[in-house]
């Protein structure tokens, strides 16, 4: 990847990026009730699809991790070996709760992860950075939003 | 209630990943962060599928694993990377809620493509998400 420095361009290329995230996950959604509902279990679908997601990515940046491998500080990738088992928690949990719970209220109550992000980024990455107001409402607004589009889904 | 709690459990998850990341991606590539982060992921939840799953896992179809691919990339080299190239750049607080209406573009999708319908329900959420996408995306 290329490098880039003037936060302006970074904080685009931050959003456009961001945006092209939610349309995947999006897109992965809808391919994902297929898969669930005519081949696999939940669980089963997303370790199979993240073993061959993890070689796509092993083979597509082989030329970043070699290069990281020699210059990145421990604490990052404990950081991100940490993200990656926060994320498999947070999954492992989701079907658990589709255990015990309809999708209509479990959806909605995985939906609030942003606000939970932003609160930690609040009272912990202070130094890294700011949780403006402007940022707040607008998540608040996102999260009762999916609320309500998921539960208009069902 | 127990619904509840492992709802919200995911949910924290979920959350603290996103702020794990930010951290590490400041010293790592987020091409590299999403190797990492996937490995740990694929080890996680493949040894759940095979406690929870063994006989599905066994009984799969030759063509179910051509789902996973199509499910796979997109999920991953696109998704999970533009995902932490957005926390890199953009920082946590703006990315997570931008990623988080990502059920709107399943709607879209639904709804184009899948035939499924509108209701008031959805509308009214599908303008609460523009709005908020408005006010996260409008800051400079």
């Amino acid at each position: 990847m290329i490098p880039v420095q003037d936060p302006k361009t970074r904080l685009m290329i931050g959003y456009a990026a961001s945006i092209g995230s939610a349309v995947a996950y999006g897109t992965v959604a809808v391919i994902g009730r297929k898969i669930v509902g005519d081949y696999a279990p939940p669980l089963v679908a997303t370790a199979f699809s993240m073993a061959m997601g993890t070689a796509m990515v092993a083979l597509l940046f082989v030329g970043d991790v070699r290069s990281d491998i020699g210059s990145a500080p421990r604490r990052g990738w404990i950081m991100l070996a940490l993200a990656g088992l926060a994320a498999a928690w947070g999954v492992s949990f989701w079907y658990l709760a589709l255990d015990e719970a309809p999708v209509v209220l479990v959806a909605p109550l995985v939906g609030v992860s942003p606000l939970v992000s932003i609160a930690l980024t609040h009272f912990f990455l202070q130094r890294l950075e700011k949780v403006t107001k402007r940022t707040a409402l607008g998540a608040l607004l996102v999260v009762g939003g999916v609320a309500l589009v998921t539960l208009g889904n069902q | 209630m127990l619904g509840v709690l492992l709802g919200l459990s995911a949910a924290l998850g979920f959350g603290i990943a996103a702020v794990f990341a930010r951290v590490g991606l400041q010293d790592i590539k987020a091409t590299t962060g999403t190797l990492v982060s996937l490995v740990v992921g694929t080890i996680i939840t493949m040894a759940l599928a095979f406690v929870f799953h063994t006989d599905a896992i066994l009984k799969l179809a030759g063509v179910a694993f051509l789902w996973f691919l199509l499910s796979a990339f997109i999920n991953f080299p696109l998704g999970r990377l533009l995902n932490f190239t957005g926390v890199s750049m953009a920082g946590v607080s703006k990315s997570a809620p931008i990623v988080g209406s990502s059920p709107l573009f399943a709607t879209i999708l639904a709804i184009s493509i899948g035939g499924e319908s509108i209701n008031t329900m959805i509308a009214i959420g599908t303008l609460s998400i523009i709005g908020g996408l408005a006010m996260i995306l409008s800051q400079r």
